[in-house]
């Protein structure tokens, strides 16, 4: 329960910022606050699902839903980065990775059905998604060192890359873990997962915050002297 | 006992991740600076041979004038006072001619001045003798005798609160703006204005003439006097500023920037 007001917290504070900066926001941020209200979304279908599943004595099962999420953030995400190179190479990357992303979903998915999470899929997003945005932070502190706290890029990169990267391990033994532990991958995921998207919808908060403050400054000072 | 194994697995490793991503970003951070810090470096190396190229231009743009004026003083100066004296002998000689030399007298006299003005004008150690605002009052008097506009000018007493090199700057852009007003603005008013109360210092030119769009004439060829003047005045240190439009005539300012605390920098 505390989780679930932790990450509905977290959620609130970065949809409210995005919704404050949107006007304000460059194509990078603005695809990643799509991304946010997508998982929005997502969180509240599969909370009215399974609420719906428990009252009806049905098992509670909401991982085809998070499939069919799981690709539609690679996709919002893997797009984000797409747009934020003007380098070919970078897109060509982008591209390519979201391609293995997608092989490995779709083999899980046909070995193991739709019903049952894609968690092979999820840590080959991880290793899409920080790889993707490694090189985007590499290029942000490359041209805003001396001002980094100033670039929301930077602050949604880092969320990002924290989330993703992280939560590699868990997940590729996420199938494993409850099929064999059921307690101890519930008690990972709230220790880990949980945590981790806490962390990373914050970040997204203070990136659109900055958005929206970097703009508001340069409207009022255009030459900025 | 497993289950023990498989967090300290897991946790260990999430743990581990965030590490190498922490040490990536410092990393990331680190390089970012130092290529900044490089790029400032170019950049200041660059600014400063521009300043140093500009520099040379001007003193050699400044020792040419000098030796233009020195020529008009000593060579032309000399060979019209022959011609004076030369008209006075004929006078002398001729009592009934006098009447006819008048003109020439006269026309002689007023190319005499015009001159003796022009070589001071030109001569950058008459300006630094007489400072900028008796300098200005010359170039005023030269501009008055061409007859070509009425120039407004009231006389400002005391100094002009910028150093050397910055008033022969100043009197260098304040010639190429009245040159500009001669050449193009076909103006019946020139209005010229200094405000040098506390310490501070603003040149203000004003002409009502045919005006100019500032944009379209900086990205001609043409515009190279504006471009000399925007140089000078970032050589010298002050602000510079141009206003027109077609019909409206030009305003120009030259001003010296504020420091921090209120006061302008020397």
């Amino acid at each position: 329960m505390v989780s679930i007001i932790n990450e509905a917290l977290s959620l609130s504070i970065a949809l409210s910022a995005g919704i404050y900066a949107f006007r304000y926001m460059n194509r990078f941020t603005r695809i990643l606050f799509y991304q946010l209200i997508t998982w929005i979304c997502f969180y509240l279908g599969s909370y009215a699902l399974t609420t719906y599943q428990e009252n009806s004595n049905i098992e509670p099962n909401d991982h085809w839903l998070l499939n069919i999420h799981l690709l539609l953030e690679a996709l919002w995400l893997t797009v984000a980065a797409y747009n934020y190179s003007n380098a070919k190479t970078r897109k060509s990357l982008a591209l390519i990775l979201y391609g293995v992303f997608l092989i490995v979903f779709t083999i899980q998915v046909s070995v193991s059905g739709f019903s049952c999470f894609a968690n092979l899929g999820m840590a080959a997003a991880g290793l899409m998604i920080t790889i993707l945005y490694l090189f985007i932070l590499y290029d942000a502190f490359r041209s805003k060192a001396g001002l980094w706290y100033t670039s929301p890029e930077i602050w949604a990169c880092i969320g990002l890359v924290i989330y993703f990267a992280c939560n590699v391990p868990y997940f590729s033994l996420f199938t494993y873990l409850n099929d064999h532990y059921p307690i101890l991958s519930g008690r990972l995921f709230s220790v880990i997962t949980d945590v981790l998207a806490n962390i990373r919808y914050f970040f997204l908060a203070i990136a659109f915050f900055i958005a929206a403050r970097t703009k508001a400054v340069s409207t009022v000072n255009p030459h900025g002297r | 006992m497993v289950d023990k194994d498989i967090i300290f697995a897991i946790v260990s490793s999430t743990l581990l991740i965030l590490l190498l991503i922490a040490i990536l970003v410092i990393v990331f951070f680190i390089s970012g600076k130092q290529r900044i810090k490089q790029e400032m470096e170019m950049a200041e190396a660059k600014l400063s041979f521009e300043r140093e190229l500009r520099q040379v231009e001007t003193e050699v743009s400044e020792h040419v004038m000098s030796q233009f004026a020195q020529e008009i003083h000593d060579n032309i100066g000399q060979l019209l006072t022959a011609m004076h004296i030369q008209i006075q002998n004929q006078k002398l000689d001729h009592p009934q001619l006098a009447e006819e030399f008048r003109p020439t007298e006269i026309y002689l006299g007023e190319v005499s001045q015009h001159l003796r003005l022009l070589s001071r004008t030109l001569n950058n150690d008459y300006i630094g003798h007489i400072g900028l605002l008796g300098a200005i009052q010359t170039e005023v008097e030269r501009l008055r005798a061409l007859k070509r506009f009425e120039v407004h000018w009231l006389p400002v007493k005391g100094k002009s609160n910028l150093g050397k090199d910055q008033e022969l700057m100043v009197f260098r852009i304040f010639q190429e703006l009245t040159q500009n007003a001669l050449r193009h603005s076909a103006a019946k008013n020139l209005y010229i204005e200094i405000d040098t109360k506390n310490g501070q210092f603003e040149l203000s030119l004003r002409d009502d003439g045919c005006g100019f769009v500032h944009e379209q004439v900086q990205a001609s060829r043409k515009a190279s006097g504006l471009r000399n003047i925007a140089k000078r005045a970032q050589l010298a240190g002050l602000e510079c500023s141009i206003s027109s439009s077609p019909g409206k005539g030009c305003e120009f300012k030259l001003k010296k920037p504020a420091t921090h605390n209120g006061s302008q920098k020397q």
